[in-house]
């Protein structure tokens, strides 16, 4: 286990050596954070509610996401492509590691670092701005969260693995990654509630695995859909199933993979 | 015991995308791909023991990193048996991977962003060294490299000489039984290419790890290798002592001479008639020296590769 302590905290090592980037990163957050905030409050600060959302709760939605995104989309395994095709990959792969626990480390202490912000930064806007948020007291809700919020972290491994490991048939794997991106910023949950949608689409995303990252742990948390608990049932054939998959394609990938310009 | 390295009868191809040239070659490629198979590595065999240390010469895609690839379990081999350290690499079992270090010329697994002993004591949790070895081991590889001073540097502002030292001692730190340089040298200065042999050689005396080198400096296989693989289009040539490969390939020898004025005069004649050869010289002119030479060893290999 030392190995992966090393891992991690070489990783945040490797962080702090730039401290422009590093601040940078940090106000993109932020930024990411009031563009929906100013939005929300221009529609719903003077009172009312949109598909069953008023302000509080759409404030609640909007802290609860930036919140889980740190926890559960670490963006060091969205490297794994590059890896690949770079033939980086050869270095993790030469040493008595496994490479799936490497890249978990490192997303790892990616997620830690920002959370650790995140920490720092949402109770100052939250002094500043003062938006209303629905704190959770019902223990039961908070706990199934808490999974859920695990399970999600491993679907967004895994969905990541499975997209890097095309790096292994395809040269350039720009166009699916970005594909991958987009879907996620609205699939997720992330720019909106996705009960907001018709019911026909949340039917449809909610076959699919991405709502289960940010959307499904929160409504957890929020405790006030009934039938979300049956969504967690979902959740966790759908890390089962991403499970088997990736293992099955990383073993495919690893027969053909050159280890080029290494 | 059972040698070191098996490799029996081991081939590698690769399937590489054809494209016709062009822009409606792209267009067309779109729709429908062809694909051939190249073979890197055809048919090969060998064995080496505990402590040799091999050189693998062979022009630029002869197969020679392919090989190197198949032996550390980077590739998957097409066919054939490969055996290192009693196990198969491609299974990547930790106790395999604990004895056995690759290093790439050119490429680093050093942290590039920090200093090059984090990427040192990083190496000692990933192979779990304990403490005292570990600083044992690092000042000898410290002290033989001679890169005391620059081990608190940021690897990215380093030379490529002071580079390539740091991951030698990143590789070494776990003392592997098996080492795979491929081109060590490549890129560094004279100076740079010398130390790093001495290194080399200075290593394998004192730790006894099988060493296999690539390189296509022949200065490199000449002043470390005993035994040296030949490798071209895949196939191996020749396979045995350096010293052999003169007496298999080299059909003549080189007769020197210099005459009164200072001059010199080389001269190549077939092994069996030097001294036929001599004495028509030594008839011929007035000679203050003459000398009998073996062709030098690049010559022969170049002959070797230029022939097929």
């Amino acid at each position: 286990m030392k190995k992966y302590f090393s891992i991690f905290t070489i990783t945040l090592q490797e962080y702090f050596t730039y401290r422009l980037n590093f601040v940078m990163w940090r106000v993109r957050q932020i930024f990411v954070f009031l563009i929906p905030f100013f939005i929300w409050r221009a529609i719903l600060g003077s009172g009312g509610a949109i598909y069953g959302y008023n302000f509080p709760a759409i404030m609640t939605y909007l802290f609860g996401t930036t919140i889980l995104n740190s926890m559960v989309m670490g963006s060091r395994t969205a490297d794994l492509g590059w890896m690949i095709n770079s033939g980086y990959l050869t270095i993790p792969l030469m040493k008595p590691l496994s490479v799936f626990r490497f890249l978990m480390t490192r997303d790892a202490a990616d997620k830690l670092f920002n959370l650790i912000f995140i920490m720092v930064e949402v109770p100052l806007l939250i002094l500043i701005f003062h938006p209303p948020v629905f704190l959770q007291a019902n223990f039961s809700f908070i706990l199934l969260s808490i999974f859920s919020t695990i399970l999600a972290i491993f679907i967004y491994f895994f969905i990541n693995v499975l997209f890097g490991a095309l790096a292994f048939w395809s040269r350039d794997i720009w166009a699916p990654r970005f594909l991958l991106m987009v879907v996620m910023s609205f699939a997720t949950g992330s720019m909106f509630p996705l009960d907001m949608l018709p019911k026909v689409w949340q039917t449809v995303l909610l076959a699919t695995p991405f709502p289960y990252l940010l959307y499904v742990p929160l409504k957890l948390y929020l405790g006030q859909d009934p039938t979300i608990v049956a969504a967690f049932a979902i959740q966790i054939f759908w890390t089962v199933a991403l499970f088997i998959a990736t293992k099955y394609v990383w073993g495919r990938g690893m027969r053909v993979y050159e280890a080029e310009g290494r | 015991m059972a040698p070191t390295i098996i490799v029996d009868s081991v081939s590698k191809s690769y399937q590489v995308h054809k494209k016709s040239p062009g822009l409606w070659g792209s267009l067309s490629s779109l729709v429908k791909r062809e694909y051939t198979d190249v073979q890197a590595v055809r048919d090969i065999s060998f064995l080496i023991e505990e402590g040799e240390l091999v050189g693998f010469i062979g022009p630029n895609g002869a197969g020679k990193t392919t090989t190197l690839k198949m032996l550390s379990g980077l590739l998957y081999p097409s066919a054939g048996k490969v055996q290192v350290l009693g196990s198969d690499p491609w299974e990547r079992k930790p106790e395999f991977l604990r004895q056995i270090s690759l290093v790439m010329g050119q490429k680093n697994q050093l942290w590039w962003d920090l200093p090059a002993e984090e990427s040192f004591r990083l190496a000692r949790d990933i192979y779990n060294i304990p403490e005292p070895v570990y600083k044992k081991t690092l000042s000898n590889l410290v002290e033989m490299l001679n890169i005391g001073d620059v081990l608190n540097v940021q690897v990215r502002k380093l030379s490529l000489g002071q580079r390539m030292k740091a991951e030698l001692v990143a590789a070494l730190i776990h003392s592997p039984k098996v080492l795979f340089l491929d081109e060590p040298t490549i890129g560094l200065d004279v100076v740079m290419q010398k130390a790093m042999r001495d290194f080399i050689r200075e290593y394998n005396k004192h730790f006894h790890g099988s060493i296999i080198l690539t390189s296509h400096y022949m200065d490199d296989v000449k002043e470390l290798c005993r035994r040296v693989i030949v490798i071209d289009k895949g196939h191996i040539m020749f396979d045995g002592l350096l010293a052999d490969i003169v007496k298999k390939y080299a059909k003549n020898k080189v007769i020197e001479i210099t005459l009164e004025d200072g001059s010199k005069k080389e001269e190549e004649v077939p092994r069996t008639k030097v001294a036929e050869a001599t004495a028509k010289i030594l008839s011929k002119y007035t000679v203050v020296d003459l000398t009998v030479k073996e062709p030098e060893i690049e010559d022969i290999v170049r002959e070797m590769f230029g022939k097929q």
